[in-house]
């Protein structure tokens, strides 16, 4: 019983840590948040080089200020129906840790919303089901007006895809 | 600070003269710096009630003397010390004391240092004695300074210390490894790095006693100095990683070899030039000297003979000073080289110097092609566009050639490796470097370096014969080793050659047979068994030796050569030698490149590798099972590859007939690209594509293109492979992605 509840307790203090400011964006109708202090720019959407040899969720790479960086679609990365890029589709730039060091990379998304102050308390951890996306790359579930968000642990989900993308290219 | 002066007024007035002297004083002026001398005796008589300045004072006096008898390797440093002590001694009689944090005084110090004068008790008491030892990590920026510094200066030394041990007379090559050392030694006290002091200071005497002419430069000398320069090197890498990991320096045992470099200093006397030059002024006859010099070895503790001479009267103070003075002068002229000045710079800010100025070119053309300026009529705007065309690509090609340094530097570091080599393996061995001027970009200056070492290795450990068997076959008994770099067309040639027996054809044949890289009875043209040495797993040294590798050199080395774009050849005659050339490219940071396009994609192809280009009709092409497409090219086969399948960008391409094809060369191997159009030849900026795609096959990296997009750039070599795989029976790795 003591047990569950520290156990309870050391969950919560987790959370607690991820509190903070969250970018939030749209993907398929589900709003999604990502840690500010990981976002550098929010570009739209630009000309894209696809690069052969790869999955269909590595759109390619982008000239940012003459930097090469590569681009993921993040409704094809979790596995959700593609849409034709339009007005509002963005492309949110961020730095991830990989395994190789510290890179950039963009992530297309439907669109972007707010920015958003999230308190420990409104975050719960992800539920074992019953959203779209693989729980691994969930933070946490914050609740907030309007709805929920789904707090991205966006290293994960681009360290997952750095390695299909390594192997990938090796073959 | 207490204790003053007997009459203040007089001594300031006292002090007025001695600066105003200390202005004015040359320190090649003799009779200026005799005058000073006195002023300072006689400051020094009123002094007794103030220790410190005293000791300053005396300090001073010993500065000046040893100016005057020439014994410090830097009399513009002396001179400038003497005003700053001079400086101090006012601000002593002003305010009753100097101050310990100024700058004059703290200049004082390292000045006073680095002549060898040490700090006096008096003045050390004063300096708070914590200081010296924070000082070590609280500085960390000028520590690393010094790192770089000094493992610079080492490498110089070394290569000067090898042509020392040819040239073993020559004056200037001796002063070149002195002064470095003194630095050294002066910089490492400044910063409290006891032993690296210690060290340097102890090989810096015995290359004094050289300097002086009263030791030879012997097989034994140098070896000892190096041994000094690999010590210090482990020094400063303890330093090092006492910094990285904040934590209390390590120390070494300098024992041995301090021993060992002076029992060297204590071998010989040869006769000091000294007594030469007065000779040849007329001041004193051979035989006055010649006694004065027995004199001075009956004398105990030795004397310079200077002082002797003067001391016995048989020349004027002044005479011997002027030849001192002389001396000197001769022993500086000719050590310094003429060094273009530079400065360092973070590599970090020349790459992005170089990415800038590239997005500027880019930008540039865009603004160009924009139609509305080119509907402008005005004639102005047009030329001064054009003007700025052309400062930014002269922009640009200086920011390239900030990456590029001379390839000097590592062929120096090859100096000390023959002459190890030659000592290990009994070979005498003469190394010759050509072009060291040659410029090279300086990523790949760091690559090169172990293919090169390893070139040099097997060609004094395999390539060049002993002594003996080189006189027997009426060759010269010392083997010659060159090493030369020149810039040919686009590329940088680097050679390595050598004049001793060749590659063994038989022995390499023989081998190759064995690991089975050739069959049977396959019969091979001489460049083709010359090259087989390059294959994985192949060496022919009878046995391993301590010099040359285990046979896992030459492939690597190739794959090292090839990794940068280059090529590596060799060419061998039985008898008369073996030469290696490396061809590389100018820069890694640019290449000429064909844009092509293939459906939508456009792609950057290396110019280097594509031979030509050919319009295909369909006569030429043939489809053979298991062998895929082949087009005829002049009555021959090329396997045709088709982009469009590889890259899966699109579909199919089509019927190769009526299309474009590029006959492309990699590893001697060939093939014909099909695209569907050549938009144009152009030299691009080669950018990675980041760790995501660091093994992308087929591509050597991205470029950004004229219109702001991304352009892949074509690697042929993983194309091949890519093709390769996907013909292969089974083997359906593509299209399990594609799916």
């Amino acid at each position: 019983m003591a047990q569950a509840a520290r156990q309870l307790d050391q969950e919560n203090t987790a959370l607690h840590d991820k509190e903070g400011k969250y970018l939030t964006f749209t993907l398929a109708d589900e709003d999604y948040g990502l840690e500010i202090l990981k976002v550098r720019e929010i570009i739209g959407m630009m000309g894209i080089t696809a690069i052969p040899q790869t999955p269909p969720y590595i759109k390619g790479v982008i000239n940012l200020r003459g930097r090469v960086i590569p681009v993921i679609d993040l409704r094809l990365k979790f596995g959700l129906p593609s849409l034709e890029y339009g007005e509002r589709t963005c492309i949110i730039v961020v730095d991830v840790l990989s395994r190789l060091g510290p890179v950039q990379v963009g992530v297309v998304v439907d669109s972007v919303s707010e920015v958003l102050n999230v308190g420990g308390g409104d975050i719960t951890p992800p539920p074992a089901f019953g959203v779209q996306i693989d729980t691994g790359y969930i933070l946490g579930i914050a609740k907030a007006k309007g709805g929920i968000k789904i707090l991205l642990d966006i290293d994960r989900v681009l360290a997952a895809e750095e390695l299909a993308g390594l192997e990938k290219s090796s073959g | 600070m207490s204790g003053m002066a007997p009459d203040p007024q007089e001594f300031a007035s006292h002090l007025e003269r001695l600066a105003l002297k200390a202005v004015m004083l040359a320190e090649d002026d003799v009779p200026a710096l005799g005058a000073f001398l006195n002023d300072l005796d006689a400051l020094s008589d009123k002094l007794a009630s103030a220790p410190e300045a005293a000791a300053l004072v005396r300090q001073l006096s010993e500065a000046g003397n040893r100016l005057v008898l020439g014994e410090i390797q830097a009399p513009s440093r002396a001179v400038e010390f003497l005003g700053l002590g001079i400086t101090l001694l006012q601000q002593w009689i002003q305010q009753g004391n100097w101050s310990q944090s100024g700058e004059e005084f703290q200049n004082y110090c390292r000045l006073s240092e680095e002549l060898g004068l040490g700090i006096p008790a008096a003045v050390e008491a004063f300096s708070d004695p914590e200081r010296g030892a924070a000082q070590f990590l609280d500085d960390p920026e000028l520590l690393a300074n010094f790192l770089t510094e000094s493992r610079e200066h080492l490498e110089g030394i070394e290569t000067r210390l090898v042509y020392l041990e040819q040239n073993p007379g020559e004056l200037s090559a001796i002063n070149a490894i002195f002064r470095p050392f003194h630095t050294i030694k002066g910089v490492a006290g400044f910063l409290n790095l006891q032993q690296v002091q210690e060290l340097s200071h102890e090989v810096e005497s015995l290359l004094e006693e050289v300097r002086g002419g009263r030791l030879e430069v012997t097989s034994e000398l140098v070896d000892a100095v190096l041994a000094g320069v690999d010590l210090l090197r482990r020094l400063l890498e303890e330093v090092e990683a006492a910094l990285a990991d904040t934590r209390e320096l390590q120390s070494f045992d300098l024992a041995p070899l301090k021993e060992r470099l002076q029992a060297l200093r204590h071998t010989s006397a040869a006769p000091p030039r000294l007594g030469e030059i007065l000779v040849d002024q007329g001041v004193l006859t051979p035989e006055e000297v010649n006694e004065s010099l027995k004199d001075q070895d009956r004398r105990e503790p030795h004397q310079p003979l200077g002082e002797i001479l003067v001391g016995e009267g048989k020349a004027p103070a002044q005479s011997v000073a002027q030849a001192l003075v002389q001396q000197m002068a001769l022993a500086r002229r000719g050590g310094e080289a003429a060094a273009p000045a530079t400065i360092k710079v973070d590599l970090a800010k020349v790459d992005l110097l170089v990415d800038l100025m590239g997005e500027l070119v880019i930008i540039q053309s865009q603004v160009r092609q924009n139609p509305a300026m080119a509907a402008a009529a005005d004639q102005k705007l047009v030329r001064d566009l054009g003007q700025m065309a052309r400062i930014t690509s002269d922009l640009q090609r200086i920011a390239m050639s900030l990456r590029m340094v001379p390839i000097g530097a590592t062929f120096r570091k090859m100096v000390r490796l023959v002459r190890d080599l030659s000592h290990k393996t009994g070979k005498l061995v003469s190394l010759h470097l050509e072009g060291e001027d040659t410029e090279i970009d300086r990523n790949m200056v760091e690559t090169i370096y172990d293919p090169l070492v390893h070139l040099i290795r097997n060609a004094v450990d395999h390539g060049l014969e002993p002594p003996e068997e080189r006189q027997a076959q009426g060759k010269a008994a010392k083997g010659e080793l060159w090493l030369r770099a020149y810039q040919k067309g686009g590329s940088i040639v680097i050679e390595i050659e050598d004049d001793g027996r060749g590659l063994n054809r038989e022995a390499i044949l023989k081998r190759a047979r064995e690991r089975s890289l050739v069959a049977a009875g396959e019969s091979l043209s001489p460049a083709q068994i010359d090259n087989l040495i390059f294959e994985p797993g192949f060496s022919t040294a009878k046995e391993l030796t301590e010099v040359s590798g285990r046979g896992v050199g030459m492939d690597v080395v190739k794959q090292t050569i090839e990794h940068l774009r280059g090529k590596i050849e060799t060419s061998s005659q039985p008898g008369k030698g073996t030469c290696f050339t490396l061809r590389l490219p100018l820069t890694l940071a640019i290449i000429d490149g064909l844009v092509i396009r293939v459906n939508d994609e456009h792609y950057i192809l290396p110019a280097a590798g594509v031979r030509e280009t050919v319009k295909l009709e369909a006569r030429d092409c043939f489809t053979v099972t298991g062998r895929g497409e082949l087009i005829r090219v002049r009555d021959q086969l090329f396997p045709l590859v088709r982009l469009h399948h590889l890259f899966g960008a699109g579909n199919g391409g089509g019927s190769p007939a009526e299309s474009l094809a590029l006959l492309v060369e990699h590893e001697g191997e060939n093939r014909a690209l099909l695209v569907d159009e050549i938009l144009g030849k152009q030299e691009v900026v080669i950018k990675s594509l980041g760790p995501l795609f660091q093994s992308a096959s087929g591509l050597a990296g991205a470029t950004i293109l004229g219109d702001g997009r991304v352009g892949l750039i074509l690697e042929l070599g993983g194309i091949f492979h890519l093709q390769h795989s996907q013909m292969l029976p089974g083997n359906t790795n593509l299209q399990e992605k594609q799916l």
